[in-house]
């Protein structure tokens, strides 16, 4: 080998060792400045700290505790919880939005929303189109969620041997159908 | 028991000659098959991979193969990646390390299996070391704090709540739901503890940190005996932590990067047959054994 091929030979043995170096910059960049959660992103920080967090979006025609269930798993709200910021509060506002609907007496309907990544199997897609056709008969009945608050928080602290745990917002933010995000 | 014997006896004698570099192959196929990405394109290449490579061994020698399956995993985790867990990129860390070893190999006749053990040795420090850089950072877990609160509001650790901490089930379900309810982050909630789960994770604290950094520290020497030490406490590591918290990749992960982190030479056969018995350990995790254990008692 000459020094040229030395040379590419140590890169290809430490590109790997490098490359999970950088990720790591990243990823403590975006917990320490950007709210991701401490347990993602490349950073080996599982079990480091409370991993709790929750999502809710209320609405003043249908409020709430927990985030209704949608009729295919999304990776939307996961989003939100692990790595709350605008864009992926934005994604899924565009998501429950598009895909929930109310029905006469407040009851919830769902459509899904197909993304490449997360495809259902051939025998759901066809009790979901079945599901959309229902749904599109009853349209008159149906009506879209206008407004909104998306809000995310988590485990602020937790006093041992007392057992009281304090929660902090990590975001919050309001939705309707003039926003930028509705048109 | 002297059956047994001749049986292990066979066995090492069985790693002695095996090709390496064929065995930690087959392992990481085995494990994509069954851990890996499970996205609708992933999982039918990573099964087509292995029966290829079951049908030709040399494909494992490929960088095309190691090339194809980083490209599927990098696909799969692309759009998720605020949301996947540390194993799944570490997965894809080692399949490139596949790729570049087999390229290396191809390109300029490197030794393959010296270029797995260096990234294998660097993968499992830095998965060990940065873990407790991140538990100090996290500012919540050396005071024991972060155990006691996950100790009694995550179903994995019922048991430990309930058998050493004291916690009756009612409690620790309330804990819970509790929770998984709290509607606003403005009233602070009570959770139901005891002395007990102090002192519980205070052990579990501190065990687990200075388990990691055991780990970590002893892979950086270079001399044998704490090689030794480095994958006995890695052993540990599988077997006490992932008992608990039931994340098999992870632990199977940490199997195949100690396989490919040992000598080359005879010396290193016993360690193998514990990596592998580990491997089936991990697989008798995943047995109901608290359901089995109601199920019989209430025949």
């Amino acid at each position: 080998m000459n020094n040229k091929d030395v040379a590419i030979s140590k890169i290809f043995k430490w590109f790997v060792p490098g490359l999970m170096i950088v990720v790591l910059c990243f990823q403590l960049y975006f917990v320490s400045f950007h709210n991701l959660s401490r347990w993602k992103g490349a950073g080996m920080g599982m079990f480091s700290t409370y991993k709790k967090r929750i999502v809710k979006l209320s609405t003043p025609e249908y409020l709430k505790g927990a985030l209704f269930s949608t009729t295919i798993p999304d990776s939307a709200e996961l989003s939100l919880e692990e790595f709350p910021n605008v864009k992926n509060a934005d994604r899924f506002w565009n998501f429950v939005s598009s895909t929930h609907f109310f029905g006469k007496e407040n009851q919830i309907h769902s459509i899904p929303s197909l993304h490449l990544g997360e495809l259902p199997t051939s025998m759901r897609i066809a009790r979901t189109l079945n599901e959309v056709s229902l749904l599109n008969q009853m349209n008159d009945e149906l009506s879209q969620i206008q407004t909104a608050t998306v809000r995310v928080f988590g485990v602020k602290s937790y006093e041992p041997g007392v057992g009281i745990t304090h929660f902090e917002t990590l975001l919050k933010r309001e939705y309707g159908l003039t926003d930028q995000v509705n048109k | 028991m002297k059956f047994l014997r001749t049986q292990l006896q066979r066995l090492t004698e069985f790693f002695e000659q095996a090709d390496r570099f064929s065995l930690i192959g087959y392992l990481t196929l085995f494990m994509l098959v069954f851990f890996g990405a499970n996205e609708w394109f992933a999982l039918p290449i990573y099964q087509i991979a292995l029966l290829f490579s079951l049908l030709a061994s040399k494909i494992l020698r490929s960088p095309v193969l190691w090339g194809i399956l980083s490209l599927t995993t990098f696909a799969a985790l692309f759009d998720f990646w605020e949301t996947v867990d540390n194993h799944m990129w570490l997965m894809l860390y080692w399949l490139l390390v596949m790729f570049f070893a087999t390229l290396s190999s191809r390109m300029y006749k490197t030794d393959t299996l010296d270029f797995l053990k260096h990234n294998a040795v660097f993968i499992l420090i830095f998965t060990m070391g940065v873990s407790v850089l991140q538990k100090i950072l996290g500012g919540v877990f050396l005071n024991g704090s972060f155990f006691e609160f996950t100790i009694l509001t995550d179903e994995r650790f019922y048991l430990v709540a309930h058998y050493l901490g004291g916690i009756s089930t009612f409690d620790f379900f309330n804990n819970v739901d509790m929770l998984s309810n709290v509607a606003d982050p403005y009233s602070p909630l009570v959770i139901k503890t005891s002395n007990a789960i102090r002192t519980v994770s205070l052990i579990f604290t501190y065990a687990i940190v200075l388990l990691e950094a055991l780990i970590a520290a002893l892979f950086l020497f270079k001399n044998k005996k704490a090689h030794l030490w480095a994958h006995i406490l890695n052993g540990l590591f599988v077997v006490t932590v992932y008992f608990i918290a039931p994340v098999y990749a992870f632990a199977f992960l940490i199997t195949v990067l100690g396989i490919t982190s040992l000598n080359t030479d005879k010396s290193s056969s016993k360690l193998i047959l514990m990596y592998v018995a580990l491997m089936v350990l991990i697989f008798l995790y995943k047995i109901p054994w608290l359901s089995l254990v109601v199920y019989f008692a209430n025949i």
